[in-house]
Formats: C-alpha cells, structure tokens, sequence
C-alpha cells in the first residue's frame, strides 16, 4: 500500500540569474512500513525534498500525495492538521522546546489537537521502550545529544504518525549513538508499523535501510528506483 | 578607527527596521526635550517683558534726598555695576479724599520706565494743569476730555493731558506741573542697572560705593528683578542642611529654596524629559544589539578586542545620533514654534510675588501675559546634546561588558545552575501553549522585567500627568473662587479703611432686582482681635512683627496702621489682628470646599453663635498653627465702629485705643477651613500669595446681631448667561453711584481669558504625556519584536509540530495580555508610590488647596485597559513574520 507518492516534483529558489534549481522532476513512491534513506551530497536537494514531503515548504511543479492527500490541495489550516496527524518529524539538531521537560516535549504535538486525550499511557511506552523514562523530567539541556535526538524521535512518534520523516537524525552523534538511534528507528519502524523517510549523506548509514533513493544535483539518481544489497552493492 | 566606523555604517544599513526604530527615537527624544526647553526659555523671557510692561522697566527705587544724592549723576557706572537708565518722581502732596490720591510731578525718564504714554494732549506746563490717567478719571466720575475741571482737595485743575493707566492699577497718580509745589516733597529715584549682569551685584556695588547707609529706603522691583539675578541665591548645601535638621522644614523648605534661585522645577522638567529619552534610545540599542549578538561573538571568536567593539558600537549609536538630534531639534523647535505662537501664554510662569506696596488692594484677576518672540534654547539644545553624548558613551560601555559577559556565559556550559521546576505539566493540562508562554516570559527574568518596567512608563507618566492636571484644574478652581471673590464676574467693593464706610442692604436689594445677574452675594466686615494665649499660637516666626529671628522685616504701613497683625503680649501670649465676614448662606455651603475640620451648617450657626475659623497655612502647606479644635471658644474684640472715625482717631485700628471703644464676644468654633470665599483687602489685607491671615466667618445675621454690621464691604455679582456685561456693570454702578468710595469692577473678560488659558494648559499636558506615550509605544513595539525574534526557532518547531496560525495568534494573544496584565499591576503599584510622592508635592510644594490623594479609578481602569491592548497589538504584529517566514528557515535559526 503506498502511503506517499512524489510526482514530477521541481523546486527553484530565487529569480533570474540567481534561479536555483534545488529539484527536477523527481518521482517516486513509498510503500507502507518501508524504511528508506535518500542519499546524496551537501546541496544534492534530500533536505529540500525531505521539508516538501513534509509540507514545510512549496513545491514549484509536481505533487506529492500522502496517504492519498495531494498536500498542495490543502489549505494552511488543513495543512497543518493533516502534519500534525500524519507526519512525525525528526531533525538533525533534535529542534526540542528548551523550556520544557523530556515528557512535555514528547507530548507537545498531541496537546496541539485540542480536546484530544493524551495518551499518557502510550507515552510512559514510547519513553521506557526509547531508555528515557528515568529522565522524563529532565530539561534537554540536561540531556546527551542522543538522549536529545531520543526525545526528538519520541516526539516525532507520539501522533502515532503513519510517515516520520528524519532529517539527518544521526549527523550530530558519535558512531555508537548513531547505532543507537538507528535501532530505535527501525524498532518503531516495526513496532508500529510506520513509514520512514530519512536523509543522511552517510552511506553505511543508509545501507541498513530497507531502500535507498539517492539524489544529485536535485534529479533522482538515473531515473530509476535503485536498491541496494546489505553489502553495498547494486543488485 | 576607520574598520569601525566601516562596520558600524554596515551595520547602519543592513539594520534598517532597527536603525530607523532608535533614529525615530532619537529624533522624538530629542525634539521633545529641545521643543520643551525652548517653550520654557521663550516662557521666562516673555515673563521678564510682561513684568516690565505691568510693574515698569525699573529694578530699585530709592528715596533720593539723603546726603547721597547730590554725587549722584557723576557715579552713573562704577565698580562693579552700570546704570541704563534713571528716572525721578517727586511726590508734591497726598490727599486721602475722594481716594488716596498722588500729586506728582514725573520726568520723561519716569514715565518712560513706567510705560506711561501721553496718549492726548500734553504735560502740565502751567501750575494750574493736570494730567491723569483713564482709570483715575473714571473714578473721580471726570469726562475724559481734555479741558475738563478736576477738583482735588479743594483745588481746581484743568486737564490738559491724559496718560496710559498705570499698568498695576493700584495707585492713583495725578502728574502737575514742575513749579507746583507744597513744601512737603518726597522725590524718589529708580534705576535700572545694566541686564547682562546680575543686578544683585549690581545693586550692592552701587550702594557701597554711594555710601548708602539705611537700606530701608530701597525697594525692589520684585516681580522684575527676580529674572535678572536679582536676588543673592541660597547656598545649596546650607539649605539641604537646613531642611535635614531644622525642625518643621524638610523637603518642602528644600525644593521651595532650590527652586526659587535655581529654577528646579523646569530643569527638573528637562532632566525628567532627558532621561526618558536616554532611557528609550538605551533600550532600543539594546535590543537592537541582541539580536545580532552571534555576530559579535563569532567577531570576537575571530579576536576582535573590546576596544574594537567598543569604537564599532559607539560609531554606530554616534552616527544615528548624528543624523536624529539635529533633526530632533528643528522638529521640536518648529512645533514648539507653531505651538508658541497659538498657546504661548501657558508658558510664561505665573507671577508669585508683586511690588512691595504695603496692604494689597482689592485683589485682582491676573490678565493674560503678552507672548513674546520664541527664544531657541541654545542652552537646552547643548545641554541635551551634551548629555545624551556622554550617554552614548555609557550605553556602549555597559553593552560590551553585557556582551562579553553573554560571551563568555554561552561559552561556558549552558547550566546557570538555576532551579528548574521538574513539574510534567502535560500531565495536568491538555494544552502546553499556556505553559509555554508562561515559560518564554520567565525564562530571562531581566528582560522581562525590563520590558514590564518600559511597558508601564508609557502609562505612569500619563497617569502622573492625569493626577497632576486634574489636582490642578480643581485648585485652580478653588482658588479662583477663595483668592478673587468667588469667580465673580463683577465685584462692588467699599474703598475706605473706614468701618462705618458701607454699602448699604437697600442696595443690595436693588442690585438683587436686576434682570442680568444671576447671583448677588453680599459680604459684611468687621476687624477684629483676638488673643491666643499659653502657646496656643504656635507659628510664631509667620508675622515678621514677632518673629525672633528677625529674618524678614515688617510691613511699615502694617504697623503704622494697625500696630502690626501680630503682638507678643507675654511669653507665649498673642493677640492677632483677624477679618471678620458675614456671609450669605450659599456662600457658606460653598465653603465646605474648604473645609478642614468640622461641620458647616448656617442654621446650627445662627442657633449657637457658632463661627468658623479660617486658619493659616504654611510654605508647605500645612494648616496646624494653632492649637485649636472644634468645640474650642474664642474671644474675639472689634472696635466700636458706629461712633467712631478712624480718622479722628487712627489708634482705634491699632486696638490701642480706651477699652471702652472696643467690645468683646464670645464664640464656638464649628469649623476650620483654609481659606474665605468672599473678602475684603482693605484693612489688614487677606492675600494668601504674601502672608496669610485669620479670618472669623459667620452668619450675615450674626453680623449684626453680634457687631451691629448692616452693610456690606463687598459684593461679588455672577451674570446670567450671554449677558452684556459692559450694560450690567452700567446698571450696577447706577445703583450703588451715590456711595461714597463703592468701586465697581469687571471681570468677565478675564474670567473668560483665564478659563481658555486653563483649558489650553490641561491641553498642552495631555499633549506632552501623549507624545511621550507615543514613544513608548515605539519601545513597546520594538521589545515585543525583539521578543517574538528571540524565539523564532522554538516558534519554527511548534509550527513544525502542528500548531495551526490561529492556535499561534491565540498563543501569542495570551501571552500580550499576561504583558498587558503584569505591566497594568507594575503600573498600578508604581503608580501607586508615584501618587503619595505627587500628593506630597502638591499639598507641600505647589500648596495646591485640597488636592485629591488619588485618582479616580476611570483613568486607571482605562490606562490598564489600553496597556493590555497596545500588548495584545504589539505581540501579534511582531508575531505576523514569524507567519510569514518558512517554517524550515525559522527551525534553522
């Protein structure tokens, strides 16, 4: 079942002479609970697709559909919502609210859906199966970066999203952290059955992805879904 | 230097929304506080000419037939001092009837110091011509005409010239020929000294170096003078000592000195305005420097110096500073131009002091000062620029040790080891924007406080200037009524110290029976005298007559006439000389606006022979003088005015006369208030600006039943509405014609003046604090930006999150009330102390009578109102680009 399809996607920034073509027709499709990594090399265009997919910014042509929802169809409210309900974000520098503890940042877009209960339940889970329940009332500050990038991803996880989108989650961890994370990502990715979308310019990284789609210079590699084996090698 | 001020233009530029934000600063700052000083100068300067035109263009008169006199013209200018001009006067002869009238002969000098134009005709060149003026022809019911016969004391006079009034209409002057000459003259000298130097000097080189011994025979322009350093000024230091230890002094006796020789009040204006505006480029450099704090932190990574930070961030606030405070100037100046030209007279500070002449007469309405030409405050405008100068230099220092202290904190782990509340609030509350909006306000507590104290100064300032206008409209009310006879359109008054010397209640009713008046009411008099023994006065150093100290000396006439206000019988024994009125009963009711202790009821008066008692009040306002209550008896003695003439025998009025010319009652004291309504100034005089006086008010009935008093000293008349007042003040001089020394006066034109006066000042003070509001509202605006930008990231992740622009708008909406509430409560508490201290100022101080100790509760409810709102407005305007902007971007920041 596919739960997002990038279609003929182009994205520009500036005008004229300072135009910049950040995506050029860019196609594919994600199929529920896949586990993906879009690759590529600083300025490639991954960040950009990634925030497009997310709704956080525009696409200039094309059209993106999550969970059969063109996204450009919807209003900014309607938007909004549907992120809400739909997306889990996780970023490179975790982006977690300074002011507020471990259990309040995790719970902080489920409070957004006014009148929805808040599954405290479901959060006292996600923070014991994600090592942090000992720490839930510690501020972020007060936390390791991947204990930091943990509160991201309990976040990003809290909506019961059916697409998490990570931007560069393990960029700013050291090698152990980053097995870490990965783990915990996959380990969600299975438990309930999401769907995963992540950036990453680390190909090892990416290589214990179900799939990797890999960008240059904003074009899909060759066209062409690639998948790759464990090894690194091109099937 | 140069990559300083390179950068700092940069910064100039690339800032734009900031550097026009403290440019418009600066230039409000600086306009308000140049256009304020120079509408305060152009005021004294007018003052000074106004003076001139009212009490002459002379500073000192002196009496010129001592040994002195002769060497006189040859010392025209000496050590120390210059004499501009001389003029003589030498008075021929005094005669006392009709009125008190001159007889003088005047020299082109003298009349040109005193103003006084020949308007037709000449001056008298035959022994048997006069000249006089419009106001002595009136009252002498003489046709100004020339030719016209004028009778003085048996004489005959033709008129050959007619004079411009005497500015201070309290003197008759009738000018005579040269030769005319009686034997008994009196010739006195006035002088103006050179106005580049202070006259003070002036005048104490002059009297060294003629040997004038007797200083008593100086009189000073007052009213003049005091514009001209004529006055040595206090020692600063002695008087704050003085205020400290000296029982009965303190802050009153400190600002009433200072402000006298140093002019505290408008520099204390300035400096207020100065620092306001200090305080506000201060603010919004500071934020305007936050925002790009990274920058100079990374420059300083780099190994930028803190010199260098210093020289990039002074070079910048400079060159705004540069550009803002000339244009400040001229656009303050200029309105302060427009403004002067319209409403100038409200700046011209009020008169407080008059020429020494002795017993005031019948009190006058102060006529509108002339504006003169707008003055440009050179002074004001260096001072400021001076100021806000070295300001510049404070405001940087204090920026970069802000800064490298930020710096250095950012380096260091970001722990401040401050207690975090480890509460799960999602746990409690469904909705964490509440939180956090609570959260972002609290989490620098500086800020915060800083932006809640800018966010109330707005309003305390307007509040403070609500509070003062209205104590002030309501004082000027007040004693409008109490100092110039109820407010009266038309005032009938008896001219004569001679108590028989009435106008009788037959006229009264006919005045009562005149279509045009809306109100007569009639006013008795008796002098009186009473004892206060054992201390029960307790000011003894209030009549320079029985002061020990001996600081000021008594007024001459005052003791010729009436042995002085006051006698020292024994060692705390005292009798005071006291005006008795008798009052109708609306001006009795109307007196309880006055009312200090007690209960005024006329009927419990009349039933009792009860009496109220009008008490003293001191430079600082306080009304404790005597040791008397309520209930308290007093004994009052008043001269057997039926049977005897002053004339014939003067010591009656001194109540030296045989006891069986004076009678002695007995009455309860009802009520003590601080000042009469209607009165009369010819005997021992009623005038609060110069020493106050008792007064004993009771029933008109009572005046009679207790002295025998029938008719009246004054009337004061209101006229109905649209009525012509020329025709009414015809009509009422009708009735009262055939007696002797009645005067008739008409106020209505300067009623009507002084009230547009009054209203055009609450106007200009409005004006002001909303200028000033207006200001603040810049600040506000920009805190509250500067707020929103601060979190631009953590606003970039909730939207991230799923907050959707309204539940942001009504995020950011609860956070502008929580501002708008929390700065009402710091307005209101400031507002609060700042009440006591102007409640102080005016009733010590200005000596504002019965000033309200607070505000209505409208203009604070409305205050805090407004401030929720501005909040309100403030953070959703700020909070609008965080909207705009991409949700990435803002996460990116």
């Amino acid at each position: 079942m596919k739960v997002l399809e990038v279609m003929n996607v182009d994205k520009t920034y500036g005008s004229r002479e300072n135009k910049v073509h950040a995506l050029k027709d860019v196609s594919f499709n994600v199929e529920l609970g896949e586990f993906s990594a879009i690759v590529g090399a600083s300025g490639s265009g991954k960040s950009t697709l990634l925030n497009l997919i997310g709704g956080l910014d525009i696409p200039t042509k094309g059209k993106i559909v999550i969970r059969d929802h063109d996204i450009a169809k919807l209003t900014r409210k309607e938007l909004t919502i549907f992120r809400r309900r739909n997306i889990g974000f996780v970023f490179q520098n975790y982006s977690l609210m300074p002011v507020l503890n471990v259990y309040d940042n995790t719970a902080l877009p489920v409070t957004f859906d006014q009148g929805k209960y808040v599954d405290h339940a479901y959060i006292k889970e996600l923070l014991k199966e994600l090592g942090l329940w000992e720490k839930r009332r510690s501020y972020p500050s007060e936390l390791s970066g991947g204990q930091q990038q943990r509160v991201a991803l309990a976040r990003a996880l809290a909506n019961k999203p059916a697409l998490i989108l990570a931007d560069e989650p393990t960029g700013n961890l050291d090698s152990r952290t980053t097995i870490e994370v990965m783990g915990l990502l996959k380990a969600s990715c299975k438990k309930y059955n999401q769907t995963i979308l992540m950036v990453t310019h680390n190909e090892a990284i990416a290589q214990t992805c179900d799939r990797i789609i890999r960008i240059e210079d904003g074009r899909l590699y060759d066209g062409e879904r690639e998948f790759y084996a464990k090894g690194g090698e091109v099937r | 230097m140069k990559n300083c001020i390179r950068l700092a233009s940069a910064y100039v530029r690339y800032y734009k929304k900031q550097t026009l934000a403290l440019l418009m600063g600066v230039v409000l700052s600086a306009s308000i506080l140049t256009g304020i000083g120079s509408l305060l100068d152009s005021g004294r300067a007018a003052a000074l000419e106004n003076a001139k035109v009212k009490y002459g263009d002379w500073h000192y008169e002196l009496r010129y037939d001592d040994s002195w006199s002769s060497e006189f013209q040859n010392q025209m200018s000496g050590k120390g001092y210059r004499i501009d001009k001389d003029g003589f006067l030498t008075i021929r002869k005094v005669i006392e009837e009709p009125y008190q009238i001159e007889l003088a002969y005047a020299d082109q000098n003298y009349l040109d110091m005193m103003g006084r134009e020949l308007t037709e005709g000449h001056y008298p060149g035959q022994k048997n011509e006069v000249a006089m003026d419009a106001y002595t022809l009136r009252n002498l019911e003489i046709p100004e005409k020339l030719g016209s016969r004028v009778e003085l004391d048996g004489e005959t006079f033709t008129l050959c010239g007619i004079v411009s009034d005497m500015p201070e209409m309290n003197r008759m002057q009738v000018f005579v020929n040269q030769e005319l000459d009686y034997g008994k003259n009196g010739t006195y000298l006035y002088v103006k000294f050179d106005e580049s130097q202070k006259t003070y000097k002036q005048a104490g080189a002059f009297i060294r170096q003629m040997g004038i011994r007797d200083e008593d025979y100086i009189c000073s322009n007052a009213s003049v003078i005091k514009f001209l350093g004529g006055d040595a000024k206090a020692n600063p230091f002695k008087v704050i000592k003085e205020g400290i230890t000296l029982e009965g002094t303190g802050l009153p006796y400190i600002w009433g000195s200072l402000n006298n020789d140093w002019n505290l009040t408008d520099k204390a204006i300035l400096a207020a305005l100065g620092l306001f505006g200090a305080f506000i480029m201060y603010s919004l450099f500071q934020v305007s420097i936050i925002k790009r704090m990274s920058q100079y932190s990374i420059m300083q990574t780099v190994g930028m110096e803190d010199k260098a930070t210093f020289g990039v961030l002074f070079a910048e606030l400079f060159m705004i500073f540069l550009a803002g405070y000339p244009i400040g100037c001229m656009l303050g100046n200029g309105a302060a131009a427009l403004l002067y030209r319209r409403i100038g007279q409200i700046f011209i500070p009020p008169e407080s002091s008059r020429v020494h002449t002795g017993i005031e007469n019948m009190s006058e309405l102060p006529t509108l000062p002339t504006v003169d030409t707008f003055h440009v405050s050179w002074n004001v405008m260096g001072g400021g620029a001076a100021f806000l100068f070295l300001f510049l230099i404070v405001t940087t220092v204090l920026l970069v040790r802000r800064m490298k202290k930020i710096t250095a904190r950012e380096l260091m782990a970001k722990e401040t080891g401050r207690k975090k509340s480890r509460k799960i609030y999602s746990a409690k509350t469904g909705n964490l924007t509440g939180v956090l909006t609570k959260k972002f306000m609290f989490a620098r507590k500086g800020a915060f406080v800083g932006i809640l104290f800018s966010l109330s100064a707005g309003s305390l300032i307007f509040l403070g200037t609500t509070y003062i206008t209205q104590t002030t409209r309501t004082h000027n009310e007040l004693s409008f009524k109490a100092d110039d006879g109820l407010a009266s359109d038309i005032q009938v008054y008896e001219e004569s110290d001679e108590l028989k010397d009435t106008i009788p209640a037959s006229s009264v009713t006919q005045l009562e029976k005149i279509e045009a008046l809306e109100s007569v009411s009639p006013v008795r008099y008796m002098l009186g005298e009473i004892p206060f023994p054992d201390g029960t006065f307790q000011w003894t150093e209030y009549y320079p007559e029985i002061d020990r100290r001996g600081d000021e000396k008594p007024d001459q006439v005052l003791m010729e006439k009436y042995n002085g206000v006051a006698v020292q019988t024994g060692k705390d024994d005292y009798l005071l000389k006291v005006n008795i009125y008798g009052y109708d009963d609306e001006m009795l009711e109307a007196l309880n606006d006055y009312l200090l202790e007690g209960e005024i009821r006329p009927d419990m008066m009349r039933k009792e022979n009860s009496v109220i008692f009008k008490t003293l009040m001191d430079g600082q306002g306080n009304y404790n003088g005597f040791d008397l209550s309520i209930g308290d008896q007093i004994q009052v003695k008043t001269p057997d005015h039926v049977n005897i003439d002053v004339q014939d025998s003067p010591e009656i009025l001194r109540f030296q006369a045989a006891e069986d010319q004076y009678e002695v009652k007995k009455f309860k004291v009802a009520a003590l208030t601080s000042r009469p309504m209607g009165k009369v100034d010819t005997f021992i005089g009623d005038n609060e600006n110069i020493q106050g006086r008792v007064d004993i008010i009771m029933t008109n009935e009572q005046m009679k039943e207790n002295f025998g008093v029938d008719g009246y000293q004054t009337i004061s008349i209101s006229l109905k509405e649209g009525v012509d007042a020329t025709a009414a003040s015809k009509e009422i001089k009708k009735v009262v014609s055939g007696i002797p020394k009645c005067i008739v006066k008409d106020f209505t034109s300067q009623i009507e003046v002084q009230n547009s006066y009054l209203n055009r000042k609450m106007i200009f003070f409005y004006g002001v604090a909303l200028i000033i509001f207006i200001i603040s509202l810049l600040h506000i605006m920009n805190s509250m930006q500067y707020l929103v930008m601060a979190r631009k990231h953590e606003f970039g992740i909730m939207r991230a999150m799923g907050i959707t622009d309204a539940g942001f708008r009504k995020m950011l909406v609860k956070e502008g009330l929580r501002y708008g509430i929390y700065s009402s409560l710091v307005m209101v508490a400031a507002y609060l102390i700042l009440q006591k201290f102007l409640y102080y100022f005016v009733t010590h101080m200005l000596l504002y009578l019965h000033p309200n100790a607070s505000l209505s509760l409208l203009p604070i409810l409305a205050m805090a109102g407004i401030n929720i709102l501005i909040c309100i407005a403030a953070v959703l305007i700020s909070g609008q680009s965080v909207l705009k902007q991409q949700i990435i971007e803002e996460i990116q920041e």
